[in-house]
């Protein structure tokens, strides 16, 4: 971004601009975040640490916006079918 | 000017030179719904080629935050408002998707680029395009999602910026890198004929003892993907790291290996081939490559901004969350079909979702044998079965490269073992 100060005279310069959003892009953004990560092999209560965290914006922005519960069950619902089954080898066994 | 056939326009285009193209095409597939901006692209292309005098801007990669960020600022937008300066009202798409390679999105009625005669100045000019100003270029991946730093103090963030009122409204990544268009905005504007397309693999390179640094290019590329270096007074651009693909690593054995952006991704969005072409300029069919399979047979990967003309190889899952009308305009009519395909993937999809960054070297083909079905129920209402099947990914000779299952095992370091380096 450039130093000085915004000329609001300049068509590009987004100042305070509203953008549309559908009323179920949270909800989607929530099933996307935790179907993606499902399939990375997150179980459910490490997926949960990532929608607490407020390091990761957009998926506490909409763990604060919905509420523990709703997100709860969107995890849960998406590792049933995503999620870890056996998959984890943990490296600890070994010792 | 001469006439072309672009494919991702369904349609006849007018171009300056004759059509060419390559034996394969430099291609890419990347997944935003994965991409968190950790910038492990942008750093691993500015580590990997400015290390040396003469090559301090070498650096090509970045992700940008959409729909407010962008690197130069405003490059979609500004590009997008030429074109619809040239043509009010007329940048629309017509006809309906199909199974045709050449015209799988329908037509593009509107004008591109290079049918933008009206708006070029000077008269000499051959594509519609701008040049950004100095400050435009100044802050890449930078602010973006940081509050700027006060007057006067550059490079520093806001010290109190944290209680600055958030965007609370949607937003995604989208890294980007030259897309090695089949149609070169660069190629096509510059005067000396300095740019030239690979015969072997499509890659777009600047050769830099005929360039003159007009600059030509620079307001010719669309996506803002070609940089003027005052140092040097020539200009530079991305060179798809090409001793990768040319198997010259020493890491690569000889083998063809992806550039070092894909191979830095930790979030495993990138994906990263060679296509073969055919004499028409569509792609041949190979149905068993992932590159082919992603674009033209589960349709889920759709290039950025079609609309432009210049046939990029850059190819982008699109934000399932993302309003439709906003996705429309950047990867075109194609993106309703790809949401929902890759919202319910079939068996094949989940198996190729499976193949990004498990290897560095460049997969020509897969195969993937059937495994037993390990979860049949719901999910938001539907009927979902997931099968642990095996995807195997075959290099250049055909050598198997790896394998591996829909359900990967994850390996969990102990605490005690955390950071072992």
């Amino acid at each position: 971004m450039p130093y000085g100060e915004p000329d609001p005279s300049d068509p590009n310069l987004l100042v305070g601009v509203v953008v549309p959003a559908e009323a179920e892009t949270m909800r989607e953004m929530v099933y996307v975040f935790a179907e993606e990560f499902a399939r990375m092999g997150y179980d459910e209560a490490r997926l949960l640490r990532v929608f607490r965290n407020p390091f990761y914006a957009a998926a506490h922005q909409a763990y604060r916006v919905l509420g523990e519960q709703a997100v709860s069950r969107i995890v849960s619902e998406c590792v049933r079918v995503f999620g870890m089954r056996n998959r984890e080898c943990g490296m600890g066994n070994r010792e | 000017m001469a006439t072309v056939h672009n494919w991702q326009l369904g349609r006849e285009m007018r171009y300056p030179y004759e059509a060419a193209y390559p034996e394969r095409q430099f291609a890419f597939v990347f997944n935003i719904n994965r991409c968190i901006a950790c910038q492990s692209c942008t750093m691993a292309c500015k580590s990997t080629w400015t290390f040396s005098k003469g090559q301090e801007q070498m650096w090509w990669a970045n992700v940008e935050t959409k729909p407010y960020g962008g690197y130069p600022m405003f490059w979609d937008m500004k590009i997008l408002e030429l074109l619809e300066r040239a043509n009010p009202g007329g940048q629309r798409w017509s006809g309906r998707l199909s199974g045709d390679p050449r015209a799988p999105y329908g037509r593009f009625d509107g004008r591109t680029i290079f049918e933008s005669e009206r708006m070029l100045t000077p008269d000499s000019a051959r594509v519609l395009g701008y040049l950004p100003a100095d400050e435009e270029w100044n802050s890449p991946n930078i602010y973006e999602d940081n509050p700027v730093g006060q007057r006067g103090a550059p490079m520093e963030f806001h010290r109190t910026g944290a209680e600055l009122p958030e965007h609370k409204t949607w937003f995604f990544y989208l890294a980007r890198i030259c897309n090695h268009c089949t149609y070169p905005g660069c190629l096509a504007a510059c005067p000396r004929k300095a740019i030239y397309k690979r015969p072997e693999d499509g890659i777009v390179l600047i050769d830099q003892k005929e360039c003159r640094g007009y600059r030509k290019c620079v307001e010719a590329c669309p996506y803002k993907k070609t940089m003027y270096r005052g140092n040097t007074r020539v200009s530079e651009k991305c060179v798809a790291c090409y001793p990768r693909i040319e198997g010259k690593d020493p890491e690569s054995g000889g083998k063809p290996m992806e550039t070092r952006c894909m191979a830095a991704c930790i979030g495993q969005i990138r994906l990263q081939g060679l296509v073969k072409m055919n004499r028409d300029g569509t792609w041949a069919p190979d149905r068993q490559n992932p590159i082919y399979y992603l674009v033209h047979v589960a349709r889920v990967a759709l290039p950025l901004y079609p609309q432009f003309g210049t046939e990029p190889n850059g190819y982008y899952i699109p934000p399932r969350w993302v309003p439709r009308p906003y996705l429309r305009q950047m990867f075109g009519p194609g993106v309703d079909q790809a949401i929902l395909r890759y919202e319910n993937p079939d068996r094949e999809l989940l198996a190729v979702l499976q193949l990004f960054r498990r290897s560095n070297l460049i997969i020509y083909s897969y195969k993937v044998e059937a495994g037993p079905k390990v979860y049949e129920g719901t999910l938001r209402g539907r009927r979902v079965t997931v099968y642990n099947d095996t995807v195997i990914a075959y290099g250049r000779g055909g050598e198997e490269l790896f394998r591996t299952t829909v359900e990967e095992p994850i390996h969990v370091r102990p605490p005690k073992h955390a950071n072992s380096i």
